[in-house]
């Protein structure tokens, strides 16, 4: 391709000579055997042979040349070959303006009056196998679908990314699942009967009556559009990721390089999505980028679509950043802060009510949250490093808290708590094949029935074969321990062991 | 006959010659940085055209958008130019931008087909700005920034 390029401007001599050579040869060919033809037509015709054109024979069987033909050009005849040289080196610059007009004119810049540009349809999906270990004694092991080796159908995303006008952009993030179907929805006994969720039915559009079908859960992972007019300030407003941290934004498994997820990201310390606006923008100074993103939302979306009230949830990240290709650095600080609520409508008979019914509303949970994080990020050559930590306080109000540990202390409520974690990830990828090992550690306090210390190792090895196909495999080892409290069950039962691997590729 | 076919045989094995050694010498030749003749600043930075580029950075210090064209992965002024500004290497390059994507971050800089459109782009944008070879240059557009040997340097 870089020839191509060359050939554009180099010293313009050669170069059309040599693609006039290709041109005029075949062509110069074609005269000598057109002649050759004409020469037997003429020998046929003063031969006095009295048959018909039709009748004559194929010009490809004629004789040869008279020896005539094959004497050295004239010096009219090279002039002659010159001339159609010069020509075809004419046209041949024509055509290569022409081109060269054509592209300029068609580049995306000019797409349409309105600076749009077309839309982009593309993403991300992982499949592979797992194993779980749980001691068979722990409640866990009978909860979660765990002590088996199962093949699994990880993640299958697929974007949709419009700009079908100049500083608006609209993303569609779409999540396919085979959830709910399987799932426990009543464990019997003293909670009623064992039943599973099945999604089954009758294929509706099927060509047979009694096709079987199964359906699933589309989940919408983000949905938004921008106006991006200003570098400085944009304004983002939607279903959007909270701008919080690493993880949260890498989002996606060929971007995040374990497959395994912090508890903080699992246990949802922030909400991960969150519906209202966000402003963000950005400015340089130097290498040095300096970025800036505040939301403002319904807060959890947990419980319901809705804001239930006029509390607002309100998050801000800043980060300086500087990126330089073999260097790249990363800081960066997050806080979100929210009220929650979980709202309880009951309809009773009222005398005195609108046809005699009326509706009383009672708060059954309320909180108030504070979550504030700070992460690291670092690619040294072929080495990358993540670190982020995160305290989250969380405070509810008087009567209005949530249940505490419904297996292991039944009846119980959350208390007020602090929850605080950390991670470390050290990546590198090696020299061969695209070899890339890792390393992970994460620590996570807070308040349980069933010690209040997790501590997560892991090492894992992604193989790189290109940028769009990895092979990622994990083992994890989380222990349950006491830090601050005694729990009064043997903490080490619901240790757990994990081993991942995934076939991801990015499209 | 024969003879005109050995003379045109000779001028195809000439003209070829002609066309490598052009090319081993055009191996050398500088890549430079164009931005439209409208844009005021006379030289870009690297620190000033690598945001560009990561399309982190969407308008330029003098005001107006920085709108950016690159040459398709696999063309080596592409590979060159990114290998220098941007610090990657063409599989760095590759996984950079889909990395951005699944972020759901801003999107690369528009790609056009061949140095002729980048020119004719750049020309026809009052704040585009692209890379080509020294010698295609012409005089439609503004050299900011050149790329001689690896290294990036003002015009």
């Amino acid at each position: 391709m870089p020839r191509t390029h060359v050939f554009h401007t180099g010293f313009g001599f050669a170069v059309p000579v040599a693609l006039i050579c290709a041109l005029v040869t075949p062509r110069v060919f074609a005269q000598a055997q057109a002649q050759a033809q004409a020469q037997a037509q003429a020998q046929a015709q003063t031969q006095g042979d009295a048959t018909s054109p039709a009748d004559a024979p194929p010009a490809a069987e004629a004789p040869p040349p008279a020896p005539a033909a094959a004497a050295t050009p004239s010096a009219a005849e090279l002039a002659t070959l010159r001339a159609e040289l010069d020509e075809l080196k004419k046209s041949l610059n024509e055509v290569k303006e022409q081109q060269t007009a054509a592209e300029g004119s068609g580049s995306p810049a000019d797409d349409s009056a309105t600076g749009g540009e077309p839309l982009k349809i593309y993403g991300f999906m992982d499949m592979g196998a797992q194993h779980i270990w749980v001691n068979p004694d722990s409640a866990v092991s009978h909860v979660f679908q765990v002590n088996n080796t199962s093949f699994v159908v990880g993640n299958v995303n697929l974007y949709f990314d419009a700009q079908p006008i100049k500083s608006f952009r609209g993303l569609l993030e779409l999540r396919f699942t085979n959830a709910p179907l399987g799932d426990i929805v009543n464990y019997g006994g003293l909670a009623g009967t064992f039943q599973r969720k099945n999604t089954f039915s009758y294929d509706p559009g099927g060509t047979a009556i009694n096709a079987p079908m199964w359906g699933a859960t589309v989940i919408l992972e983000r949905a938004w559009i921008e106006w991006n007019e200003h570098q400085a300030l944009k304004v983002r407003v939607g279903y959007f990721f909270t701008p919080f941290g690493i993880w949260n934004a890498d989002h996606g498994t060929p971007t995040l390089i374990s497959l395994a997820l912090p508890q903080f990201i699992v246990q949802r310390w922030m909400p991960i999505r969150q519906t209202g606006v966000m402003l963000y923008g950005n400015a340089f100074a130097g290498d040095w980028e300096f970025g800036y993103a505040g939301t403002l939302s319904n807060g959890r979306q947990e419980i319901s679509n809705y804001n239930f009230d006029n509390n607002f949830g309100l998050g801000a990240r800043v980060y300086a950043r500087r990126e330089t290709g073999r260097v790249n650095t990363t800081f960066g600080l997050s806080y979100f802060t929210g009220k929650t609520l979980e709202n309880q409508i009951d309809v009773v008979a009222s005398p005195t009510g609108i046809n005699g019914i009326d509706f009383v509303d009672t708060t059954k949970v309320a909180y108030t949250e504070h979550v504030m994080g700070a992460d690291f990020s670092l690619d040294l050559d072929a080495t990358r490093i993540r670190a982020e930590g995160v305290v989250r306080r969380q405070v509810f109000r008087p009567g209005q808290r949530t249940a505490g540990d419904l297996l292991f202390a039944p009846g119980s409520f959350a208390p007020d708590q602090w929850q605080e974690t950390a991670y470390v990830l050290v990546a590198n990828q090696l020299p061969w094949f695209g070899i890339e090992p890792f390393l992970w550690g994460e620590a996570q306090a807070q308040p349980g029935i069933l010690g209040d210390l997790v501590l997560v190792g892991s090492v894992g090895v992604n193989v790189h074969f290109n940028s769009a196909i990895q092979w990622k495999n994990q083992v994890t080892r989380a222990a349950f321990t006491n830090w601050l409290y005694t729990s009064p069950y043997d903490t080490s039962l619901n240790n757990v062991s994990s081993v991942y691997s995934r076939l991801v590729m990015a499209f | 006959m024969k003879t005109r076919r050995t003379l045109l045989l000779a001028l195809c094995v000439w003209g070829t010659v002609g066309v490598w050694a052009q090319s081993s010498e055009a191996g050398g030749e500088a890549l430079v940085v164009i931005v439209n003749k409208s844009n005021p600043g006379s030289s870009l930075g690297l620190s000033d055209l690598r945001p560009v580029f990561q399309t982190t950075k969407t308008s330029w210090s003098s005001g107006g958008d920085a709108i950016p064209f690159n040459l398709p992965f696999d063309n080596g002024l592409r590979q060159e130019f990114d290998r220098v500004v941007l610090g990657l290497e063409p599989d760095r390059v590759a996984r950079y931008w889909q990395d951005r994507k699944i972020r759901g971050g801003a999107r690369a800089p528009k790609q056009v087909a061949s140095v002729g459109a980048v020119l004719a782009a750049v020309a026809a944008n009052p704040g585009a700005v692209g890379y080509l070879n020294a010698g295609e240059v012409n005089g439609t557009v503004k050299v900011v920034a050149k790329i001689v040997g690896g290294k990036f340097s003002a015009p």
